[in-house]
């Protein structure tokens, strides 16, 4: 039992950087995703499917890969061994958010366009008829389509990349991965560390799911009410 | 990157390449057959089954893949070590890595599969599992003849993911050790000083492989959209 | 109905039926001989649904026993499997298979359960989808025919596996009006060549038309039974009058 709030303890000091790799990727992420998204929304053509293109791209290769590309051949980059961009490559930790963030913009923006082009033609034109100008008619008629459609799968890409942030140890970050796969090779002991590390995630994970359904029952239900004013 | 290429890494690409499909495509069976077996258990009378497949899907879409990954890998590792030296003969130790490669792909893809066919199966009418029972079909013969080709079609653009998925999970089997086409680019990397190239080449690959999987699936897509609607 | 007469085609005696405490069907009689033609009909939820469907075994009974062509139906799978084998039966909403053409609907039972080889497995749904008047439409997949279509698809594959008795659950009521005649009309030619017909509808021009007798349900009993002329001129019970005054108009 010692042994275990031993192991316990030393895991946890991995924690802040699971949750910390977790949500600053989540944000840049979800901006990067965001500009994407709206890029090829608002100018569709050639430049747009290019786009696209790209992301359907990013989305084919496995994280890990990218992970090595820019931890491991990077720094061998003149640009960016003798630049600034050097303090950033030579640390694993924002090598890692780096990749996370790229992984995850190529989804979610996916998620964005998807959920933009589910919404309803007839809901823009009524609104449209209703005299709205165009940004009034994304606030009103678009916009809370999108979040009820987006969500659902926008949850499911959040605990994606949830697990996904356990990779960053391959780079030798000390997350909660990287402590627990450390106590088993220093101790030889593979249960106890790794399964006090999986509680951890799925324990990061319930309370990850708890969060974004509360805010999609408040985003779900105020999106109702305004609609029933208009 | 033609005289690597010619230089032996070719072929080691090709093997590493061999060695992803075969995985992935073990892993994709597995987690197909773990997804309709799921689904009937959870669709069960049996009180509790259905729970426990909740669990099944919760849990281990909960858990970071290259977390049970390792998990396995040690635990069955030290177990089959063992076995092999009560044996006489000497195996392929290597190949043993591959087993719970495929067993940690299996489950976690398999919760994705499970709540995928869970999803398919619910939108089918219940009147399609009574005409099946009224023509006396038994319950193997309703379940291959008329429910499991409608799941397939409300799923095959899900099932195009699951497989890309599956083909991306190999990459984890670098971590422990098996020559996958990541491994076999940073082992290439690190011995000839040429990271884009090699990092390139296993770019590539993933890439072309999404592109053909989307092109298959769309196909399958458009040919099961045909008729049936 | 005398002593002597032959076999019954559907024995039905003292059977009831619950859901949970709900009773359903009570304590119902029923015999149907060979080539007789019955319409079932009832107010909503009087177990007419339930009854018929507890005939080819799609619900278990509690009580009492029904025998078709003197195979008694007990809850277990190769005698039900038996049972089907004589019984066909039509439902509200066809349920065909989306996924196979017409023809492939009428000939994968045939071939699975008959084990009937596929070249004459397709001659003999050919044959049925003639006799339902659409041959020409066996290429097709069920959506993109006409319900009343459909339906005929759906008649046509039961009959394919030549069964004793046909059941029909409220064939016509999902169909548009221009196209429950047409059914009604595939359903009278089944009736002329003599199949043993057990049809729940709201069709009482059809009843009145094809029917040997006609049973009215009401909560979960047979409350009266008597041949088309009878029942529709002269019903004995006042709960059969007050549903024919809201019926026929
Ligand atoms: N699976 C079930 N569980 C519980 N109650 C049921 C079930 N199926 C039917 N019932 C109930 O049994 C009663 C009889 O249903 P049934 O479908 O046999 O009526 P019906 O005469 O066919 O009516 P309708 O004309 O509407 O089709 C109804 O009160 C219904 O609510
Ligand atoms: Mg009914």
């Amino acid at each position: 039992m010692t042994v275990l709030l031993g192991y316990l303890h030393e895991i946890l000091q991995g924690l802040t950087t699971t949750l910390s790799l977790f949500l600053i990727s989540l944000v840049i992420g979800f901006v990067a995703a965001t500009i994407v998204a709206a890029f090829q929304i608002r100018f569709p053509g050639v430049l747009a499917g290019a786009v696209w293109s790209l992301m359907f791209c990013i989305r084919g290769v496995p994280l890990l890969l990218i992970l090595y590309v820019v931890y491991y051949g990077f720094p061998l980059l003149p640009f960016i061994r003798e630049t600034a961009l050097w303090t950033v490559f030579a640390s694993p930790y924002w090598c890692a958010i780096i990749c996370l963030a790229f992984v995850e913009m190529a989804f979610t923006s996916e998620i964005i366009r998807g959920a933009y082009y589910q919404t309803p033609k007839e809901q823009v034109e009524a609104a449209r008829s209703l005299g709205l100008s165009s940004f009034q008619t994304f606030r009103v008629a678009i916009l809370p389509a999108m979040l009820r459609n987006g969500f659902p799968p926008y949850t499911t890409e959040v605990i994606l990349l949830c697990k996904s942030t356990a990779l960053a140890f391959t780079i030798t970050v000390m997350d909660i991965m990287g402590y627990a796969n450390e106590i088993r090779a220093r101790t030889l002991d593979i249960y106890q560390p790794l399964l006090i590390a999986g509680a951890i995630y799925i324990c990061t994970v319930v309370v990850t799911r708890l969060i974004l359904s509360s805010l999609f029952n408040m985003i779900a239900v105020g999106g109702a009410e305004t609609a029933d004013q208009k | 990157m033609l005289d690597y290429l010619t230089s032996g890494w070719g072929l080691q690409f090709l093997r590493a390449i061999g060695t992803s499909l075969t995985v992935a495509a073990l892993s994709f069976v597995f987690c197909i057959l773990i997804g309709i077996l799921c689904t009937l258990l959870s669709r069960n009378d049996f009180r509790g089954s259905a729970s426990l497949v909740n669990l099944y899907t919760y849990v281990f879409r909960s858990l970071p893949d290259i977390l049970l990954l390792i998990l396995i890998f040690y635990s069955l590792d030290g177990a089959i070590q063992s076995l092999l030296n009560r044996l006489p003969g000497s195996s392929d130790i290597r190949l043993n890595a591959y087993v719970p490669a495929i067993m940690s792909t299996s489950i976690v893809l398999g919760a994705y599969a499970t709540e995928l066919f869970k999803a398919g199966w619910a939108d089918i009418p219940k009147g399609q599992f009574e005409a099946g029972q009224a023509l006396g079909f038994t319950r193997v013969q309703s379940l291959v003849l008329v429910i499991l080709p409608q799941v397939y079609r409300k799923i095959i653009p899900h099932l195009g993911s699951l497989s890309l998925i599956s083909m991306k999970e190999t990459a984890l089997l670098s971590v422990i050790g098996i020559p996958d086409i990541v491994r076999t680019a940073s082992i290439g990397a690190r011995s000839t000083g040429s990271p884009f190239v090699f990092y390139g080449i296993a770019i590539a690959i993933f890439v072309i492989f999404a592109i053909l999987c989307s092109r298959v699936f769309a196909y399958l897509e458009s040919r099961a959209r045909a008729g049936a609607q | 109905m005398t002593e002597g007469s032959p076999a019954p085609a559907i024995e039905i005696s003292s059977m009831s039926k619950w859901f949970g405490p709900f009773q359903v069907l009570d304590d119902i009689d029923l015999k149907v001989m060979p080539g007789e033609r019955i319409v079932v009909c009832g107010p909503s939820g009087s177990g007419k649904s339930t009854m018929i469907r507890c005939i080819n075994g799609l619900e278990p009974f509690q009580k009492g026993r029904i025998a078709v062509h003197g195979q008694e139906l007990i809850q277990k799978a190769r005698t039900l499997d038996a049972v089907r084998k004589n019984v066909g039966m039509v439902f509200q909403q066809f349920n065909l298979f989306p996924h196979l053409t017409v023809l492939d609907n009428c000939t994968l039972a045939q071939r699975w359960v008959h084990k009937v080889p596929r070249a004459a497995a397709e001659k003999i749904a050919m044959a049925q989808l003639e006799k339902v008047r659409i041959p020409e439409q066996s290429r097709k997949y069920p959506s993109q025919l006409s319900g009343g279509q459909q339906q005929r698809v759906a008649i046509a594959r039961s009959l394919c596996l030549r069964p004793k008795v046909m059941l029909f659950d409220e064939p016509t009521s999902s169909l548009d009006p221009e196209m429950v005649r047409e059914v009604l009309d595939t359903m009278a030619d089944l009736a002329r060549d003599g199949m043993t017909i057990i049809c729940v509808t709201h069709e009482m021009g059809f009843a009145r038309g094809i029917a040997d007798r006609i049973v009215f349900m009401d909560q979960g009993k047979v409350v009266e039974e008597a041949p088309p002329a009878e029942f529709f001129d002269k019903p004995r019970e006042a709960r059969t009058r007050k549903f024919l005054d809201q019926v026929v108009r």
